[in-house]
């Protein structure tokens, strides 16, 4: 079933569709692998965060910046869902991610 | 839900001893003299770790898990190679604090410190008056108290959150007020203590500087402050046959490494687990027998699970290891401190039925 997040910000000024834009970690973090969790610090509020199984993979694959398409069809590939289901939960966690500032959107990508 | 609140990274961490802070005792040499410093000053200390070490040491550590590091001493400015170590560690991916007099800060330093002052948590500065007179009788070097006001300001006015931390005893009590005014006037977080322990080399001459009952009644009590920023914990992790994760965080999350690279649970217990000079910072830290025993230590086998006030005083292994070369028993001198504030309180009772 198709989920849409009504929570993002639209990408209209960027004139870009949402599966389009780019993100990229945010420069405040320390992150550290522990027990294949990634567990991240943020420095500008003092705030830990933890992500698991997919969140790590999608985590992963932000290292060198991603649009949610590109997340989507990595995650779609790797975990044996179909596009749609891939692309909506790609969606809703990096909404999560941009809420919490610990993802940006990267405005040369 | 991404956020971790701590009390479940705590146990996340604890559970794996993953080591999350580091103190990095980057020198025992001290431009003071301070009557009460457990190191007893030292001038040169043969076999400290160089520049070279750090740079090997610190990808380590960030593969071990390791999250913050805190720079001390001694005072770490005095370093011969500071400005290299501070560039590696800047350069590094560590959250970071400094534990500084604040005496060696010029605004060449402050500003080179600046540039990366996002990586830098809080600058604690050692601050005993409000005076001259009052902090130089603690430190017995003359012009201290100048030069750390002015690093005080000189960090202030570059961003950094600079805490005043106050060791209050005989000689400079009397200031207590004033030095609270001080810092409050410039917006300062200011946390001071009364704790004064013997020297690591046994010397107990500073205890003569021990506030009497009737003077540390006078002071503010710190208790209320003090527990509130302690992890959550379960009422149960405080049972006998519990391990000592919700108390102390020696040898789990925190560690300290000695200006020779000596690799010790905590700044006060002299209980190597190796030198990390010799091997890797994380076999060291997981495989070490010393850390490995002080992890299945049960609360049960400390004096002070017997007593009514524990946990709420939190007391220190540490300091009973300084206070009486045994970790297990009570530190009498947070006894006489707790007891003052919070009263005589029931004892003995794990007593069995």
């Amino acid at each position: 079933m198709f989920h849409f997040c009504q929570e993002l910000r639209p990408a209209k000024k960027l004139g870009v569709p949402m599966g389009e834009v780019v993100f990229k970690k945010s420069a405040s973090l320390i992150e550290r692998r522990i027990d294949g969790e990634a567990i991240l610090l943020d420095i500008k509020s003092g705030v830990y965060y933890d992500l698991k199984d997919v969140g790590v993979f999608i985590w992963e694959i932000l290292s060198g910046g991603a649009s949610a398409r590109q997340i989507a069809a990595a995650v779609a590939e790797s975990f044996n869902v179909d596009a749609e289901t891939a692309l909506a939960d790609t969606l809703e966690l990096l909404n999560d991610l941009e809420t919490e500032g610990l993802i940006v959107r990267d405005a040369e990508g | 839900m991404l956020q971790l609140p701590r009390h479940a990274l705590h146990k996340k961490l604890v559970g794996r001893a993953n080591p999350m802070r580091i103190q990095l005792e980057i020198t025992r040499r001290c431009n003071l003299d301070c009557v009460h410093c457990i190191q007893g000053g030292c001038s040169d200390v043969p076999g400290e770790m160089t520049a070279a070490d750090y740079e090997r040491l610190l990808p380590g550590m960030s593969a071990a898990g390791v999250f913050s590091v805190s720079l001390t001493g001694g005072e770490f400015l005095c370093h011969p190679e500071i400005m290299v170590i501070l560039e590696l560690l800047l350069r590094s991916d560590f959250w970071l604090a400094l534990q500084t007099n604040g005496t060696l800060l010029d605004q060449d330093t402050v500003d080179f410190l600046a540039r990366s002052r996002e990586k830098i948590r809080a600058v604690a500065v050692s601050l005993y008056g409000a005076t001259a007179k009052a902090h130089e009788s603690v430190t017995r070097s003359p012009g201290s108290f100048d030069k750390t006001i002015r690093a005080i300001d000189m960090l202030s006015d570059a961003g950094f959150r600079v805490e005043v931390i106050s060791l209050l005893m005989t000689m400079n009590q009397e200031e207590a007020p004033q030095i609270q005014e001080l810092c409050r006037e410039r917006g300062l977080f200011h946390q001071f203590n009364s704790i004064i322990a013997p020297r690591k080399d046994g010397e107990t001459s500073s205890l003569e500087c021990r506030l009497s009952e009737e003077l540390l009644k006078k002071l503010p009590r710190p208790w209320e402050t003090f527990t509130e920023n302690f992890i959550p914990h379960e009422p149960d992790d405080f049972s006998p046959d519990k391990t000592l994760d919700a108390w102390c965080t020696m040898a789990r999350t925190s560690g300290y490494i000695d200006s020779k690279g000596n690799l010790l649970p905590c700044s006060i217990m002299d209980l190597p687990a190796g030198n990390v000079k010799d091997r890797p910072f994380d076999e060291l830290w997981h495989d070490s027998a010393v850390f490995n025993a002080l992890r299945k230590l049960k609360i049960g086998e400390f004096e002070c699970s017997r007593c009514g006030h524990f946990p709420t005083c939190r007391p220190c292994p540490g300091l009973a290891f300084l206070e009486h070369g045994n970790m297990f028993e009570a530190p009498k001198e947070i006894c006489r401190i707790i007891e003052l504030f919070l009263g005589d309180k029931e004892v003995n009772k794990h007593e069995e039925e």
